[in-house]
């Protein structure tokens, strides 16, 4: 067995792994042990990882509860206008 | 990150009666409001012939309540969950040590992609491996649909993770490939 690094396209380490072979798609490279917390966001560079981390900017907020809740602002507004229509 | 080792354990030795068992340990744990991550210890076993599984709640519902679990070690067990949350996580948990383990191959990875992740692995007759997946988020969001995921062999060399969206999101997985 084997551990790898995957790497995305900026080489920053996204996921480690243990496998039985080498990926050999260019996106994989081995390291000593399959330590997610230690490696992921790291910079694979001419063979050497970076000290800092390259983690992208965590969302601010939840993207499918602001679209539910705006569709629910939008549903009862229309039952609103539903309604004062039929009076 | 603390080191919980005060819960139950139910730990079982099983003597050839079932095929290919070699041990099942059942046990509890949580992770504690604000807290992201817990640790546990277990019995003693070979983790690279081990399996982890879950079930878990929360106080409240937090997508990021969500726990991924995986075995750190022979004798650790360690639970994540993508949101810092003012709600406890409770979990409940199974670790299975097989016999005749052909391979065992694992990983944790972020998802970059929306709804859909495919993982690379070495290749398995997936007519006998088993295949665990978990799956974590960053989000203090409240619809379910962000917390309803699938896991399967998309090849014999692939796993696929289908979800909703592209939260932050991170896939922990196992798969045990049998004699």
């Amino acid at each position: 067995m084997i551990h790898l690094a995957e790497l995305n396209e900026n080489n920053v380490c996204i996921g480690v792994k243990t496998v039985m072979y080498m990926i050999d798609d260019g996106k994989h490279v081995e390291i000593s042990s399959p330590d997610f917390e230690y490696y992921v966001w790291r910079k694979y560079e001419n063979g050497v990882w970076s000290a800092e981390k390259f983690e992208p900017p965590k969302p601010l907020v939840n993207t499918y509860d602001s679209i539910e809740q705006r569709i629910a602002d939008l549903e009862t507004a229309i039952a609103a206008i539903l309604g004062g229509a039929g009076v | 990150m603390g080191v919980l080792d005060n819960f139950a354990i139910d730990s079982y030795k099983i003597d050839g009666a079932i095929g290919s068992i070699e041990s099942i340990q059942h046990g509890t744990a949580s992770i504690g409001s604000n807290a992201t991550s817990a640790t546990i210890n277990i019995n003693s076993v070979d983790a690279s012939k081990s399996i982890v599984l879950l079930t878990w709640r929360s106080e409240d519902f937090y997508v990021g309540d969500m726990p991924t679990a995986k075995i750190i070690s022979n004798t650790q067990v360690r639970f994540d969950r993508g949101y810092n949350s003012p709600n406890f996580t409770f979990i409940r948990w199974t670790v299975i040590e097989f016999k005749n383990v052909r391979s065992k191959q694992s990983g944790e990875a972020y998802n970059t992609t929306s709804g859909q992740t495919d993982i690379t692995i070495s290749p398995v007759n997936t007519n006998k491996s088993i295949l665990v997946g978990t799956m974590r988020r960053y989000s203090s969001g409240t619809a379910l649909m962000s917390a309803i995921y699938t896991v399967e062999f998309y090849s014999s060399t692939q796993i696929r993770f289908t979800f909703v969206g592209i939260l932050d999101t991170y896939l922990v997985w196992q798969v045990v490939e049998f004699d």
